[in-house]
């Protein structure tokens, strides 16, 4: 790769390449090693849980069974994408905390906001993107492996597993139908304009009411990178404030933090959205009314972005001032 | 005007390391940083690399203020502290990597320094020897050719023949528009390289001075029994010290003398040099 | 190279620069390596050797042709010669002398031992 020529400075497409495909050549080989972990980890789970019992696929959308407990596929995706984006981030600026390395990497002719860039990127876009090849390819494998040849089948019983909750299974003699690795966006659907989501409430008069909550595609996105954002920038933000141990002073820090949260979110919902004192809730996500349909407005969601991006911001500062 | 520190205060620890510290230094200088163990050296090369930020005064390399870290700054600097780093890659890869940032990167003569200190730009650097690695990032360093050059006992670990190669490099990139400062405790091992002085001594700085105006001011011989020195050891050679000069002598510089001299006679030195800055 | 401690380091690469003129290794206007290619191989810093090459510029033994480098002067063995008798008579002799004194040593003693060396050579 050749000199980049123009210097500037806060940011310059030529160097962040650089500086990219320098961390990378660099650390290939632990990447290789998060990757093998991730292939091997995601393997487990999914055959310990086998989402692949044709009841957690998306090929039964009329059964009612099966829509309440689609959610196990998605559900491993997630749990999973969240152990990884933990990990990832709370190593994201191990380099520059202490020792040897640090050094180098204060002291490489990048800017902050580069350096910091590229933390994001690596535990944001990247660990996702490997996250859903690993997953799919994993699954893909899992679920060829298990269950080739079968047939449709129709006859569902409801069995319950050892930790109370029922589910579908296949009869004896019952034949299953090929199935499918399904969509975890579609998580998306299920809070979207077109299917509300309803909760039936005791509100403490003894009286039922029904509240439903529209949220649009737009706004469940929207939230869903929020939310995965905040998640992922807290990690970072323990990966350069503390030397050891980042992920588990982390969590007691904002242990602390997520109790106030939630107290905010209590005070400021009592206060400007006339909740009453028992339904508000700790993630300030679920807003009730007296049984009209309250589409959500998106606008005044984006508002939230600006706790993530606090974090970004905090986090460049600490970058910028980082002694070793 | 290379590097300027104006007032400068700094504390570690609720220990202070420097109060008021000024200190000039200009290119076109190999200087060698000595003082105690403990006495601020590396912290003060820390500070000229925006590694550690002052407490309190003014800090102005190249221009540009150390802690802002900007991109212009770091790529004319290069620093090779005692404990190095360097990855899992052979060498030949890992500065094809550098280059883009550092703009006036020579591979040729990354090659021909590789070649003298006899290190193999194609093996993986993780299986060398510590004496091996620091070679090669010593090779590195030089050539990035950046006007700043800042070494942290870059001698230690060295074998004999590789010190003398390291003496050769650095006359060979001891040019005008740049400046080199080593800090080390083996000033034996840069005796005829480093052309000017900078002392460390409870948090100020006690001299700093080319070695020319040394020479000038001091001379370094025999001494009798009883002459009066600014510092003497016995030896097999007789009395060894040296003295104010006070005919006109030439000698050889002996840094290791001159450094005791210093400390144990911080005033007279600060008399007989007054406020040399090493300027041009 | 090893370098004496007693005495400075220009003047000792002055004397063994004389000494490769001396010698004919590096002839006259012929071109003597440069400040930098001198201080590599030494290994002493350049401004050190640019001393070194000022004192012998001074004294005519070498000149300077821009952009070219440093020659060694047509009459530079005599100069050099001239120089070397300088620092005898000025600092050799001084010395010497002061040891006669001191010892007690006679000029005819001296005068003895340099007729004693004269035939040994001789023969």
């Amino acid at each position: 790769m050749i000199n980049c020529v123009m210097m500037k400075e806060i940011f310059d497409i030529c160097r962040f390449k650089a500086l990219a495909w320098k961390y990378y050549r660099e650390n290939m080989k632990t990447i290789l090693i998060f990757l093998g972990v991730m292939v091997v980890v995601t393997f487990m789970v999914v055959c310990k849980f086998n989402p692949f019992r044709m009841e957690y696929t998306s090929l039964y959308t009329g059964s009612n069974y099966l829509d309440r407990y689609y959610g196990m596929f998605a559900k491993i995706f997630w749990g999973l994408l969240g152990f990884f984006l933990l990990f990832a981030a709370s190593y994201s600026f191990a380099d520059f905390m202490s020792g040897k390395k640090s050094f180098g990497a204060l002291l490489l002719p990048a800017s902050s906001f580069e350096k910091l860039l590229l933390a994001i990127l690596n535990s944001t876009v990247v660990v996702f993107l490997l996250h859903v090849a690993v997953f799919y390819s994993v699954a893909h494998v899992a679920c060829s492996y298990k269950y080739t040849g079968f047939k449709e089948a129709d006859k569902i019983a409801v069995a319950e597993s050892w930790s109370g909750f029922s589910y579908p299974v296949l009869t004896s003699g019952a034949e299953i139908v090929h199935p499918k690795v399904g969509n975890v966006f579609s998580v998306v659907d299920r809070f979207s304009e077109s299917s509300a989501y309803t909760r039936e409430v005791e509100d403490g008069t003894g009286v039922r009411k029904e509240r439903t909550v529209y949220f649009t595609p737009f706004v469940v996105w929207n939230l869903l990178i929020m939310y995965w954002l905040y998640f992922v920038f807290v990690f970072m933000w323990g990966s350069i404030t503390f030397r050891k141990r980042s992920a588990l002073l982390t969590i007691l820090v904002h242990g602390l933090f997520f109790l106030f949260l939630g107290w905010l979110v209590y005070r400021v919902g009592t206060v400007f959205w006339k909740i009453p004192r028992e339904e508000a809730m700790l993630y300030g996500l679920y807003f009730y009314n007296t049984g009209e349909l309250v589409p959500l407005s998106a606008s005044w969601l984006l508002l939230l972005y600006i706790v993530p991006l606090t974090y970004v911001g905090i986090i460049w500062k600490k970058l910028k001032n980082k002694q070793v | 005007m290379m590097i300027r520190m104006n007032q400068l205060d700094f504390s570690y620890r609720k220990k202070n390391v420097f109060s008021g510290l000024n200190l000039t230094l200009s290119e076109g200088h190999v200087y060698g940083l000595l003082g105690k163990n403990g006495a601020g050296k590396s912290t003060l090369l820390k500070l000229m690399c925006g590694l550690l930020f002052p407490e309190r005064g003014e800090i102005n390399v190249m221009g540009y203020l150390p802690s802002a870290r900007k991109p212009a700054f770091l790529s004319e600097l290069f620093f090779i502290p005692e404990e190095i780093y360097l990855p899992d890659l052979k060498m030949s890869a890992y500065a094809e990597l550098l280059r883009p940032f550092y703009p006036r990167f020579d591979r040729q003569m990354l090659e021909e320094y590789m070649e003298e200190f006899e290190v193999s730009l194609d093996e993986r650097m993780s299986r060398m020897s510590y004496g091996q690695r620091k070679k090669a990032l010593i090779c590195l360093g030089l050539a990035c050719n950046t006007r700043l050059l800042v070494m942290d006992e870059p001698t230690n670990g060295l074998d004999i023949p590789s010190k003398s190669h390291f003496r050769c490099l650095i006359a060979s990139v001891a040019t005008k528009d740049r400046c080199i400062i080593i800090s080390t405790h083996q000033v034996r091992d840069l005796d005829n390289l480093i052309d000017a002085l900078v002392v460390v001594e409870e948090s100020r700085i006690l001299v700093n001075v080319t070695t020319d105006r040394i020479t000038e001011k001091l001379v370094f011989k025999n001494l009798e029994e009883d002459e009066s020195a600014l510092f003497a050891e016995e030896s097999v050679k007789g009395r060894w010290g040296v003295v104010v000069n006070e005919n006109g002598e030439d000698s050889k510089l002996d840094m290791e003398l001159f450094f005791n001299a210093v400390l144990q006679h911080p005033e007279k030195i600060r008399a007989i040099f007054g406020n040399d800055k090493v300027n041009d | 190279m090893e370098f004496k401690d007693t005495q400075a380091i220009y003047l000792q690469i002055v004397d063994w620069m004389c000494d490769n003129i001396v010698k004919e290794k590096w002839k006259s206007d012929e071109r003597i390596p440069s400040v930098r290619e001198l201080g590599i191989l030494l290994e002493v810093n350049p401004n050190t050797v640019m001393r070194a090459y000022e004192c012998l510029q001074n004294q005519h033994i070498i000149y300077n042709k821009r952009g070219l480098g440093f020659f060694v002067s047509e009459d530079a063995s005599v100069r050099i010669t001239e120089r070397k008798r300088t620092e005898f008579i000025g600092q050799v002799l001084p010395e010497f002398f002061r040891q006669m004194k001191l010892l007690g040593i006679s000029w005819e003693v001296i005068h003895c031992e340099f007729e004693k060396l004269n035939r040994e050579e001789d023969s």
